[in-house]
């Protein structure tokens, strides 16, 4: 289920990497049935550094579980690329 | 076995260089996350019953005992840093090391992309998306090597077996 709300929450933050352009999230139930979120970062151009995906896939996390406090799901982080969902 | 997925996964991610397969890019999320599944149930029976090579048909026997949902209930704990209170005991105090917080954490990331790689055929993967998901799983492994034969590192191995069904 497509979570507009917390799409919006995201884009307001101003403290995100100048690659991420937009957000996608979605509210659904995992792989053993838990309900979980799943985050899809948009980026302009393909992050190459590992370690900075890596930190920016943690702040994501703790982003969204604080705005779902206090019982949040489980959040799945992905990364997409601009031009690629426009191919779609 | 683990590392032959690994490279596997690499191959696959990078296929198709103009128009990637849907069918190359699920079996690239499939081996990635094969790869750290394979690496930890290698090291959780050698842990367990040691790396003779008489051993290795029960190291192979006890393999089949590990449960996907099970290893994941064990990940989420180490994964928040928070494990249950039947588990606690055996860190004796010892904290779980940010590189271990990252393979509970990618190993998550990982089954749960698998699940959808595998059954969800109205998820599209992108190219980006799967390189960053092999990428996780090479990570893990250069994590685990540093936090290797920890006891938090010994405890998660023997939680993704036993955690489910700890009693007391």
């Amino acid at each position: 289920m497509h979570d507009a709300s917390l799409e919006q929450h995201l884009r307001e933050h101003p403290d995100w990497p100048a690659e991420v352009v937009d957000w996608h999230v979605e509210h659904g139930l995992d792989a053993t049935g838990e309900d979980a979120v799943w985050v899809w970062a948009t980026l302009a151009v393909p992050m190459a550094d590992a370690d900075t995906r890596a930190e920016l896939r943690h702040l994501i996390r703790n982003r969204v579980t604080a705005h779902q406090d206090p019982d949040p799901y489980w959040v799945y982080v992905r990364f997409r690329a601009a031009d690629e969902l426009v191919a779609e | 076995m683990h590392y032959d997925l690994l490279k596997q996964a690499q191959q696959l991610a990078k296929r198709e260089p103009r128009r990637p397969k849907q069918a190359s890019l699920r079996r690239a999320v499939s081996s990635a996350y094969y790869a750290l599944f394979h690496l930890l149930v290698d090291e959780a029976t050698k842990l367990m019953i040691g790396g003779k090579a008489d051993r290795r048909p029960l190291r192979l026997t006890l393999r089949r005992a590990f449960v996907h949902a099970h290893m994941k209930d064990a990940a989420r704990g180490f994964a928040s840093g928070a494990v249950t209170n039947r588990l606690r005991p055996a860190l004796s105090g010892s904290t779980i090391q940010p590189q271990l917080r990252n393979v509970a954490q990618a190993f998550l990331d990982l089954q749960q992309a698998r699940h959808e790689a595998d059954y969800d055929m109205l998820r599209t993967f992108a190219r980006a998306e799967v390189l960053d998901l092999v990428v996780l799983a090479e990570r893990s492994f250069a994590d685990w090597k540093i936090v290797k034969s920890t006891l938090p590192a010994d405890t998660f191995l023997i939680a993704l077996l036993v955690q489910k069904t700890l009693k007391g």
